[in-house]
């Protein structure tokens, strides 16, 4: 181990400024539940559109929800299908993962959509200038 | 706009992307000023999170400019430069009226494990996050921060996630005065912990890590005896006898999935992907406690199983605490320890790159090349 002898507490400003449990934030003082102050409602108005895929159970969306990447081709279809399983089954989160995989090659494939109308127009190119060669 | 975009494992790139819209009325939209990489975003690049989708933006820790308002907002003003932490909280729901906004129930439709977390999966919530020129902020009433004029913006930043996690995985070890305090990770996280510690009593604060800058980071910055990983393949016996043979009070794991040290873990969970990442520095922990000791997890874990030692933790009669940070209810008192320079988060702060180089600062972060502790994107650099 190295000891870098740093000094009391380690040199640093401010030792055990926060020991008392009553300047501590989170734990162990006990809140009384309260809104934040920042909060004008009751409850948040409800975000317009429907969330594109909210957990098995949920009665309507959650206040605000986000709307980026919506789940579409086959990846989507597994993630829809992941949607459906329980938190609590592992299946779930394996299916999720397993979406992303093809959500990748889905993105690789569809980045090369024109690798294979180039392929075949250079094999035509070839096979036209190939068979004019020929003639000669 | 200009936003980073992940493509799959181990790859992103800063592509043209639509600007953000309103779509709440509580919403505000922020020109981003500064973004930081965390080590959780690395759990994203490297793939371990379900439901990260490609095209994604990541990104939770930023601060920005008020650029547009909804039509309900009432505390922010176009122009206003504010940090947000990481959490979307509403401020209302059971869990915010008690403080803890990273369990909110009214942003997340994705499932019931956390709050919606901005550019953090679909997993919490399917938001894009700061890494970008522009961000959606929902409930900016509750969550932003106005950044005051005698704050650093690097300090303000720092105060979005890195900062409240290690103070809260310090705050959650229990600790008491005299403490032996160990804690796994010399991250940023990590390291905030251990300053934290010196602040909530701790005598001793025993850091590990495998990369040697982090570790003298760790000496220099925030007064810790190190453990070098490097060379001590086992730090559970080394903890031991650094600690009368009893073990430390209370172990903190600012780790995560991705812990290196166990070839078995290593090979199953982060080379094959067989298993849910490498819970190692976790094990390690609740080895080393001492019976009856704390151990406080904020290293990120996916939701599917791990192999965790439970038996030891049940029969050492160890209390385990973890959680994602609460971050606007540490916000106050730790503003006041920056201003007092008790804790110096942008000092933390060792790289900067320009947005438009984001892929090659995930990079030096991710191989922590050249002494890469913290990287901030600049998005108008």
């Amino acid at each position: 181990m190295d000891r870098p002898d740093p000094g009391a507490s380690g040199g640093i400003r401010g030792p055990a400024v926060d020991a008392a449990p009553e300047v501590r934030p989170g734990v162990p003082r006990v809140r009384r539940p309260a809104p934040d102050p920042g909060a004008h409602w009751q409850r948040p108005e409800q975000q317009r559109g429907a969330a594109l895929l909210s957990r098995a159970g949920l009665r309507e969306a959650t206040p605000v929800f986000g709307t980026a990447q919506p789940a579409c081709g086959l990846s989507g279809l597994v993630r829809r299908a992941a949607y459906r399983v329980p938190e609590h089954r592992t299946g779930r989160w394996a299916l999720l993962l397993a979406a992303d995989r093809i959500d990748v090659l889905e993105h690789r494939l569809a980045r090369g959509w024109w690798i294979l109308p180039a392929a075949a127009a250079l094999a035509l190119g070839y096979a036209v200038v190939a068979r004019a060669v020929s003639r000669r | 706009m200009r936003a980073l975009v992940y493509e799959g494992p181990w790859r992103v790139r800063v592509r043209d992307k639509p600007d953000p819209a309103i779509e709440h009325p509580d919403d505000v939209i922020l020109a981003v000023r500064r973004a930081a990489i965390c080590g959780s975003d690395l759990h994203l690049y490297h793939g371990f999170v379900p439901d990260t989708r490609v095209g994604a933006t990541f990104g939770h820790e930023f601060t920005g400019e008020v650029v547009e308002t909804g039509a309900s907002v009432r505390s922010l003003r176009r122009g206003d430069r504010v940090a947000v932490p990481f959490n979307i909280s509403c401020g209302t729901c059971f869990f915010c009226r008690r403080g803890l906004f990273g369990g909110c129930e009214s942003s997340n439709p994705s499932n019931g494990l956390a709050s919606g977390i901005y550019g953090y999966s679909h997993t919490t919530g399917g938001y894009d996050g700061g890494q970008a020129e522009y961000v959606r902020v929902p409930f900016a009433d509750v969550g932003p921060m106005k950044i005051p004029d005698d704050l650093d913006e690097e300090d303000a930043l720092m105060l979005t996630d890195v900062l409240p996690t290690g103070y809260q995985a310090a705050e959650m070890g229990g600790i008491a005065e005299g403490d032996a305090v160990a804690v796994f990770g010399c991250g940023p996280v990590g390291l905030a912990a251990a300053r934290a510690a010196w602040l909530l009593g701790a005598a001793r604060v025993i850091a590990l890590d495998r990369v040697a800058a982090r570790l003298r980071f760790a000496e220099r910055w925030a007064g810790a005896e190190t453990i070098d990983l490097s060379r001590v393949k086992d730090p559970v016996p080394e903890l031991r006898e650094a600690t009368g043979g009893r073990g430390p009070d209370v172990c903190i794991d600012a780790v995560g999935l991705e812990a290196s040290g166990s070839a078995v873990w290593t090979l199953l969970g982060r080379k094959l992907k067989v298993a849910p990442g490498s819970a190692i520095a976790l094990a390690w922990a609740i080895h080393a406690v001492r019976k009856g000791g704390t151990v406080s997890i904020v290293g990120v874990y996916g939701p599917p199983a791990n192999l965790v030692p439970i038996g030891v933790a049940m029969n050492k009669g160890l209390t385990l605490r973890m959680g994602q940070a609460n971050v606007k209810r540490y916000l106050p008192r730790l503003l006041e320890h920056v201003r007092a320079g008790r804790l110096r988060g942008r000092e933390l702060v060792t790289h900067r790159f320009a947005l438009e180089h984001a892929p090659q600062a995930y990079e030096v972060f991710d191989r922590k090349e050249d002494g890469c502790v913290k990287c901030v994107l600049l998005a108008r650099a």
